[in-house]
């Protein structure tokens, strides 16, 4: 093995944790190494991971909306390839400009990759092995360690990527099935089961746990359920455990659950969890350990045990959302070269890209109550709002959770179309520490959905406590 | 215009040759074997969202060689039955509805292939071929997590052309009155059978993805759409070739960026590699 090529800075893994650090880092002028196992850089995220399902998504959300918008007066029929078509033919497209532009901003910034499996070869050495065989050295001050997950594989889940798929070979579907079970409550799972659905395939979620989503506000999940069994014949069976799964042989995947019921579906996708991308890392080697759920622990600056090794994204597990990862990956980097890390803030929105989206942030109504005893809620249903009768998404609602006096907003939570868009209005009233008549004494463009925040706003502010005394008056009264 | 002399030693494929076949590629002149409509019935059911196992027997009794041939690989070792299977029924159901997609193409496909009267030592063992290859195509599509069906069904047509272009040969003897070497065949084989198998793909109706990959499969960095599906047949076609003993028939040289293309690592290799094994007692079994 020739002598070690020496960097700054090494991050393994170019997915959106390990490009953040790799740029933080290149930007304070140190040099970089970027390590990428597979071909094109972006990691899961990119190739099979939040792009491809967001543009399958969004696909399929436009084929539904062409049919709901005919109203009986044009009609839309697609045929089965038309729909597959589109969703591959686009996937693609989104998928090259993405990796694109990932590679001409690293090309920019002069940060050196190399293509290839990494190991620990010691805390601030690894080896590369590439497609060919050869293997190179390579020592550096800090190592990123960025490499990601892949779906878990369940011991009683015979994935065969033909009929009984994973949430990457589901991306390459070259037809639509007439079923699909999904196993799974999670995002991935709630996510893939609403695209198939309203694709028309009939979908059955099975999960352990009684709903989905099991970590939102159960108001918001009761909707998803409700919005999600209204398709296609589709329905969410909880509490539910899984015994066995197997390919009957003929025409369909069988699922048998312990009570005693088996479903049959032509095709069945496990969604039950993600696993560390840690296996061929050798982290033994330099000095570190993985936890029993087989993530790398990290300290709130993203270091492990070893002072030189950083690690970010979904090897340290939750939230394991592209977004926050890529703010770990530029705080690891920072953090590492003793840069300013800045106001870091906890306050992160969780979007999910259901059909509906929802998305939520700050706390739920529970959480408030527990923390102060009673908080103040204000609510807004899409059908109210003229844009959203004018779009044809009216199935959608906004919750607003104000402190128990009705004055502070603590959080949020939007189940409907623009959800992940619409609760940046909320993050940056919690930001700024905004109080809930912000959204009243401002004026939102018309229409538009931004104005179920108004709505909201207008029922907590009704809802407050009455004034001790005349010298506060109820802003309501300012507008009505 | 000279004759060709039969035991002629060429270089390349002589220019009235050329010509003719790029001529009746052009302006679609080819005579393009119909897919037999049993087996198009079969492949185009187990697509659908209706498929069923009662439908599927059904047409299979209406194709006798085509049952036979199901019957006959149920029976075989390689389906893990234990019980001596009877029926195109008890076939279906042992086999699944799959498989049997499989059987019927490479049924057909051997055929057409089979149809090359004279000239038939030319594409002996393509058959063969092309069922290793589109088993290999399978596992390299599974190793990577995509479409393990299209690769499939990519690899039992990707050589396609060549009973076609015999076909055409055929022709071209009979109108100029000579005969032409087996040298001449291999040459039009090696320039056009790519091309003309992409071009009956189309014709039968296939997905242009799938066109593409096969069109492009010895040049897998041009296909646009379905890149990946044209570097996924060009390894298989290669190890499939290395499989079979026959690497010295591939054209061109393998291409080693091939496996930077698919993301496969030596040991991911190996791992494929030692499936050869299971790869070849299957295609025995449906060869027999």
């Amino acid at each position: 093995m020739s002598a070690a090529e020496r960097f700054e800075m090494i991050v393994i893994g170019s997915g959106p944790a390990g490009q953040k650090a790799a740029i933080q880092a290149v930007k304070a002028g140190r040099s970089v190494l970027l390590v990428e196992r597979d071909r094109g850089v972006g990691g899961a995220c990119v190739h099979r991971g939040t792009i491809p399902s967001k543009t399958l998504r969004e696909t399929a959300s436009f084929l539904g909306g062409m049919k709901e918008r005919g109203e009986g007066v044009f009609e839309v029929h697609l045929p089965e390839q038309v729909k597959v078509a589109s969703l591959t033919t686009r996937l693609r497209r989104v998928i090259d400009a993405h990796q694109g532009f990932i590679s001409r901003q690293l090309d920019r910034n002069q940060i050196v990759t190399a293509h290839g499996r990494a190991r620990f070869l010691g805390p601030k050495e690894i080896a590369v092995r590439t497609i060919q065989g050869e293997e190179k050295t390579y020592q550096a001050d800090h190592i990123v360690v960025a490499t990601g997950s892949t779906p878990r594989v369940p011991p009683n889940v015979p994935i065969d990527h033909e009929h009984i798929l994973d949430s990457d070979s589901i991306l390459s579907v070259n037809y639509l099935p007439q079923s699909l079970v999904v196993l799974g409550g999670g995002v991935i799972a709630s996510e893939y089961a609403s695209i198939f659905a309203s694709l028309g395939v009939q979908v059955v979620m099975v999960d352990k746990a009684p709903r989905p989503l099991a970590f939102l506000d159960a108001d918001l999940s009761e909707r998803f359920v409700k919005h999600f069994e209204g398709l296609s014949g589709s329905s969410y069976l909880g509490s539910q455990e899984v015994k066995e799964v197997r390919w009957d042989g003929v025409s369909a995947v069988e699922t048998e659950l312990a009570d005693g019921t088996t479903l049959r579906s032509d095709k069945l996708l496990c969604a039950l969890g993600r696993i560390a991308n840690v296996a061929d890392l050798d982290v033994a080697a330099a000095g570190l350990e993985v936890t029993s759920r087989g993530l790398l622990e990290v300290d709130d600056f993203c270091r492990t045990a070893v002072q030189s090794i950083y690690a970010v994204g979904d090897v340290i597990g939750p939230p394991a959302l592209a977004s926050s990862s890529m703010e770990q990956g530029r705080r690891a980097a920072r953090h590492a070269l003793n840069l300013p890390l800045g106001k870091g803030s906890e306050v992160i929105p969780a979007g999910i890209y259901t059909i509906p989206e929802i998305s939520t942030i700050g706390l739920t109504e529970d959480q408030v109550i527990e923390a102060q005893g009673s908080a103040i809620c204000g609510e807004s249903n899409f059908s109210e709002l003229a844009r959203a009768q004018i779009a044809f998404c009216t199935d959608g609602h906004l919750k607003l959770v104000a402190d128990a006096q009705g004055r502070r907003l603590m959080g949020a939570q939007i189940f409907g179309d623009g959800a992940t868009e619409l609760i940046h209005i909320a993050q940056m009233a919690l930001l700024t520490d905004s109080d809930i008549d912000l959204f009243i004494e401002n004026i939102f463009n018309f229409p538009t959905l931004a104005e179920a925040y108004r709505v909201a706003a207008l029922e907590i502010v009704r809802k407050r406590p009455a004034p001790v005394s005349n010298l506060n008056p109820n802003p309501m009264e300012r507008v009505l | 215009m000279r004759k060709l002399r039969e035991e002629e030693k060429l270089d390349a494929l002589p220019d009235p040759v050329h010509a003719y076949l790029a001529e009746r590629i052009a302006s679609k002149q080819l005579e393009l074997p119909l897919l037999p409509d049993t087996t198009l019935q079969i492949v185009t059911l187990c697509r659908s969202e209706d498929a069923d196992a009662a439908q599927l027997t059904e047409l299979l009794h209406r194709d006798q060689s085509l049952a036979g041939n199901v019957l006959r690989i149920a029976n075989s070792p390689i389906s893990g039955s234990h019980e001596a299977i009877v029926s195109l029924q008890q076939a279906v159901s042992r086999l699944g509805l799959t498989r049997v997609r499989e059987i019927s193409l490479a049924a057909s496909v051997e055929g057409l292939i089979f149809d090359c009267g004279a000239r038939k030592h030319l594409v002996h063992k393509l058959w063969s071929h092309c069922l290793t290859a589109a088993l290999i195509a399978k596992e390299i599509a599974r190793h990577r997590r995509e479409n393990v069906e299209e690769a499939f069904l990519c690899g039992l047509l990707h050589d396609m052309g060549k009973p076609v272009l015999v076909q055409a040969l055929f022709e071209y003897e009979k109108a100029e009155e000579q005969k032409l070497g087996d040298q001449c065949f291999s040459l039009a084989f090696e320039e056009f059978h790519a091309g003309v198998a992409g071009i009956l793909i189309k014709e039968w109706g296939l997905p242009q993805q799938m066109s593409e990959a096969i069109t492009c499969h010895h040049d897998w960095a041009k296909a646009e759409q379905a890149r990946v599906q044209a570097a996924i047949m060009n390894l298989a076609d290669y190890q499939a070739h290395k499989l079979q003993g026959t690497l010295k028939k591939l054209t061109g040289e393998f291409d080693a960026a091939v496996l930077e293309e698919l993301n496969i690592y030596p040991e991911d290799l190996e791992a494929l590699e030692a499936k050869g094994e299971r790869i070849l007692e299957y295609v025995e079994a449906m060869m027999r």
